[in-house]
């Protein structure tokens, strides 16, 4: 039976032109050689190039042939479009065979090629032999535009009734791709193409099925009339799989158009489950659970689908498992508890997880959620962290697998205000772990991990924020994490968090002044990391120092000075090595922190030199420091409260009292007055101020305005020192201090043999420097600097979670409410029905496309207008679902306006 | 009712023996979509699932939406057989899986023990029966692959008959 057709039916006239087969000979024959390879396919391209504008019909149709076969592995034969076009209306059915099979496979909406086949189409549509029909059909089919529907839909209907059911079948398969560029084809046709689903031939039937389910994806409306038609097929048909798995595709369909086709469908249904064929039963069970014949409460129903499935689960069939795991996602997603209610089912999840296949593994991370609680939830997170190592071993992990489980877990870690953790030391230490995962992700691919690293990081201050008994090992957690040298090089974003959380809670930390040692430790890291880090080092720091004077004051600390003046030149040596940090942001935040440790710094020095009152502080560090950040104690608050808190703001007693009282307002103009004259010696003091600092002046200005009276003698003082500094010094004297002052500026420039020696000199320091500090992070222990106030960090339930604290008594969306919500929401759109996105971007017209418009016969219309009212009904239902969908109403926005109309 | 995107034949060294695009895809799309299968398919063993999630938003330009997307494939001898599906809420695994071993079914009555090699230097009457087989918009045509067979050999004798006629004449 076999035979090379193409070179047996050659036997003169051709006989120097390769075949085909001589083609594919020659091809592998230097597959191996790369060079000679490419030389042979563009003597083959040569040739065809040639053999193509023959005269010669078969010559011509061996050429497109062989371009077909290449074009296979990438040559473009668009060029040749009029020569295919040319063996497709030639005579000979062999030459005609390869046209099409070229058209089809090349020329898939191809305007000029489109223009000059459709004369040619419709020869042959109305050839009187069977199979240049048959041929004709298939072609058509694949290059249908809206205009060639129009010219060739009555053609075709007249075709669907041939004779021969091969023809039947062909036609009905085009009339579906017709219907989606030509709607009003099926509009007008409805009844004629519903004939064809009782046509003698089983092949015609299953054919004209498949069509309908592919337009009831799209638009089942028009269907719904035909309801009892389908059922009455679906007694009939008895073991015809292929027919009825269709079938059971469209009331899928029709049943989540209208719900009311349960009580019909589901008897019907129930007696196919016991069925021998798998993919019958699977359609079945997805029947049910896509088509919504499974209601919220359904627990018996669920039941019965989720023990069928339990031998798909524990099938030695990767497949059937694969469908089961996604059958009880589906069952999942409808109500979680259906899969939770039962223990049975935590167990076939399980094993899931541990399947051999990464495809099953990662789709049953989505199953999770049901049956995480906080009893199994150590046990499974263990189990899947270990699975993570086992990549030599049998079961094959990738990168992207890592990822998705962590992300899963970070979610479901803080479901339900932390419902499934019982342990949060154990908590904490997890999502400390998924760093070091993350980091060796890292290296591997350039995967985006710095989403989940921030989510750490959110996650540890919450816990810091939420359940103060956890607070102090968390701390501890994030000292650990700035002493270790590996969070500067694969995680250092998570310290952003840290660096926040340390500064804020700084009342728990025994020893400040050592974490201010141990934050600062590593200099030649910490030049390296990312701004927004750096910025939240700023107020850490200011909280620290803070904290600690206070602190040191309190226990009268004998050297009290020389401790908060050496930590306040560390911080400002600090502040020197990040002095060429590119964000302007930070540079910001630098200055203003610079200037007012600089002012510390002084204050502290004068202060200590007078040798007055050596156990108290200045006013500067215990009051106006603090105050910098000291208002407000941070709470958790729900989502959204604080708009709904500024809605309810009054302002009503700004009108009841007035904001100023008289004698306010008089002492206040005699303040302005007193300012007026004494800012003219301030401006005189602050010029000369500004011939030796240059820009620095500005802040300093500013620092003044922030000095209490108080405070004022000793910044005379300051200013005496260093106004006769100065004048003491030469010019030159004052050029070098600028210069030194602004080496690290790069907005100042200098001559390079000065810079090269102070680069240097620098360079010499710093490494120093750095070696210091290595040498001091070797010596810092964590447990040193955080002791813990109550001797045993807490385990167990007994951990008190703040809640969140919200506006009112709203009951409008509790925190249930909402992360479950969310979760649904998620993955529902995930799993959401995709039809109406993907042929919106198709070119067909059927979706927007209205089948109760039209000119219709009178007749018609009344009858249809019978139904409507109930259509009409429908298509509200479906309009406030939508709106409900936020998003997809927007998108849907002008389908919604037509209905509306429709209504109205 | 199996919405196949595509049909791709693929030999185990990764070489392409046949290929058939249903899905509307952009010549760069079916580039890169095929350099990704080759080596997604081949990777797998036989102890896991014929089934591959495939994320394809990072190719699928703005205005299509193909990123929902399963690989279903199946292995023959030396042979992968590829489709291609969308990943909506009513695809059925198991009826591709059964359509491509139909397909397959076809192939080796019509060549007699088919073999990659048949396949190779006979590309277009694989295409001639996926053509009886599949619809143009990726549906079943044909489930019964006797009929298949049978109309595949009226139009060969057809040919052949033509071909002889013409040497006659």
């Amino acid at each position: 039976m076999m035979s090379n057709s193409t070179s047996r039916s050659t036997p003169f006239g051709n006989l120097f032109q390769k075949s085909l087969h001589d083609l594919i000979v020659s091809i592998r024959a230097c597959q191996k050689d790369p060079l000679a390879l490419s030389e042979t396919l563009d003597n083959v391209l040569k040739e065809c190039k040639q053999e193509v504008i023959s005269s010669n019909m078969h010559k011509k149709s061996t050429a497109i042939l062989k371009l077909t076969y290449l074009e296979m592995y990438g040559y473009d034969m668009t060029w040749c479009s009029f020569h295919v076009l040319e063996a497709m209306s030639s005579s000979d059915f062999q030459q005609k065979r390869i046209g099409y099979l070229a058209a089809q496979q090349a020329f898939r909406n191809d305007p000029d090629m489109l223009i000059l086949a459709t004369n040619c189409l419709k020869k042959d549509l109305n050839s009187y032999k069977k199979l240049d029909i048959g041929i004709a059909i298939s072609g058509v089919s694949s290059i249908v535009t809206t205009n060639l529907a129009k010219d060739i839909s009555e053609d075709l209907f007249r075709i669907s009734r041939h004779g021969d059911p091969y023809i039947r079948k062909k036609a009905t398969a085009a009339l579906g791709k017709l219907f989606l560029q030509y709607p009003e084809a099926l509009r007008d046709n409805l009844d004629g193409f519903f004939q064809l689903l009782q046509d003698p031939d089983d092949s015609v039937v299953l054919v004209a099925l498949g069509v309908i389910y592919e337009i009831c994806r799209i638009n089942p409306s028009p269907f719904m009339k035909y309801m009892p038609f389908f059922y009455d097929l679906f007694a009939e048909l008895e073991n015809k799989i292929w027919m009825i798995i269709t079938l059971l595709k469209i009331f899928t369909i029709l049943a989540k158009h209208e719900p009311k086709l349960k009580q019909k469908l589901l008897p019907v249904i129930e007696s196919l489950m016991d069925h021998s064929a798998d993919s019958l039963k699977y359609e079945c069970y997805n029947c049910i659970v896509s088509g919504g014949l499974i209601y919220k409460e359904d627990y018996e129903l669920s039941n019965v689908i989720l023990t069928e499935l339990q031998n798909f689960c524990i099938s030695r069939d990767p497949n059937l498992r694969y469908v089961s795991c996604l059958l009880f996602h589906k069952i999942a997603l409808i109500n979680t508890e259906f899969i939770s209610s039962d223990d049975k089912y935590e167990t076939l999840i399980l094993n899931f997880l541990e399947d051999p296949d990464i495809v099953i593994r990662s789709k049953a991370i989505d199953l999770l959620e049901p049956i995480l609680n906080s009893n199994n939830i150590e046990s499974i997170v263990k189990g899947l962290i270990q699975s993570f190592q086992e990549d030599e071993t049998k079961k094959a992990t990738t990168p992207e697998y890592k990822l998705t489980v962590m992300n899963t877990l970070l979610h479901l870690f803080t479901q339900k205000n932390y419902i499934n953790i019982s342990d949060f030391n154990w908590y904490v230490d997890t999502i400390v772990l998924f760093l070091n995962e993350l980091a060796s992700l890292k290296k591997c691919i350039d995967l985006d991990v710095l989403p989940l690293i921030r989510e750490i990081g959110v996650q540890l201050s919450n816990v810091c924020l939420k359940i103060p008994d956890l607070r102090e090992y968390t701390l501890f957690k994030f000292l650990e994490l700035i002493i270790n040298e590996e969070t500067y090089e694969s995680y250092s974003l998570v310290l952003k968090y840290a660096y926040w959380c340390i500064g804020e809670y700084a009342d728990d930390i025994s020893d400040c002044g050592q974490m201010i040692h141990a934050i600062l430790g590593q200099p030649h890291h910490l030049k390296k990391l990312a701004p927004e880090s750096i910025e939240a080092l700023f107020p850490c720091l200011l909280k620290l120092f803070t904290t600690t004077a206070l602190e040191m004051e309190e226990i009268q600390n004998s050297d009290l000075y020389s401790y908060l003046i050496n930590l306040c030149q560390i911080i400002l040596d600090f502040f020197d090595t990040i002095n060429d940090c590119k964000d302007i942001e930070t540079q910001q935040r630098l200055c203003e922190n610079k200037e007012l440790y600089k002012m510390v710094h002084e204050v502290l020095t004068v202060n200590k030199e007078s040798n007055e009152q050596l156990d108290k502080l200045p006013e500067l560090v215990t009051t106006v420091l603090p105050n910098l950040y000291n208002s407000w104690e941070i709470k958790p608050i729900q989502k959204n409260q604080q708009l709904k808190a500024q809605a309810k703001m009054n302002f009503d007693y700004l009108n009841e009292q007035e904001f100023l009282s008289n004698d306010d307002y008089n002492s206040l103009e005699a303040l302005i007055e007193n300012l007026d004259s004494s800012n003219k010696k301030e401006e005189n003091k602050l010029r000369k101020i500004n011939k030796v600092y240059g820009d620095d002046f500005s802040s300093y200005e500013y620092n003044a305005a922030l000095e209490s009276s108080d405070e004022e003698v000793v910044y005379r003082q300051n200013d005496k020192k260093t106004l006769l500094g100065t004048n003491e010094n030469s010019k030159k004297d004052t050029q070098q201090k600028l210069r030194e002052e602004r080496k690290d500026n790069p907005f100042y420039l200098y001559d390079d043999d000065d810079q090269s020696n102070e680069d240097i000199q620098q360079e010499e320091q710093r490494e120093d420097e750095e070696d210091e500090a290595i040498k001091k992070s070797d010596k810092i222990d964590a447990s040193k600097i955080l002791k813990f106030k109550s001797k045993n960090p807490p385990a167990g339930k007994a951990v008190e979670i703040l809640s969140e604290e919200k506006f009112g008594d709203d009951t409008g969306s509790t925190d249930e409410d909402y992360d479950s919500g969310n979760y649904k929401d998620d993955y529902k759109s995930k799993l959401e029905f995709k039809g109406g996105k993907i042929n919106v971007v198709g070119n067909n017209k059927l979706q927007s496309f209205n089948f109760d418009n039209g000119p219709l016969d009178q007749e018609y219309t009344s009858e249809q207008n019978d139904n409507n009212d109930g259509s009409v009904i429908e298509e509200e239902v479906v309009i406030i679902k939508k709106k409900k969908k936020g998003k997809k109403a927007s998108k849907r926005g002008k389908k919604i306006e037509e209905s509306e109309q429709l209504i109205n | 009712m199996l919405d196949l995107q595509y049909m791709i034949l693929l030999s185990k060294t990764g070489k392409v023996r046949c290929i058939r695009w249903y899905g509307d895809y952009t010549s760069k799309e079916k580039q890169l979509l095929l350099k990704d299968i080759i080596s997604l398919v081949l990777t797998r063993n036989s102890r896991e699932s014929n089934i591959i999630e495939y994320d394809m938003t990072g190719y699928a330009t703005k205005n299509t939406s193909k990123n929902g997307h399963r690989i279903m494939y199946k292995r023959y001898a030396s042979l992968y057989f590829v489709a291609g599906i969308e990943d909506s809420n009513s695809s059925n695994e198991l009826l591709i899986l059964e359509a491509i071993h139909r397909f397959v079914e076809s192939l080796d009555k019509y060549f007699g023990n088919v073999c990659e090699l048949d396949i190779i230097y006979n590309f277009e009457k694989c295409y001639y029966i996926m053509l009886e087989t599949f619809s143009c918009d990726g549906n079943l045509l044909e489930s019964n692959k006797r009929k298949v067979l049978q109309d595949i050999q009226i139009m060969d004798q057809i040919e052949s008959g033509e071909g002889l006629s013409g040497l006659l004449g």
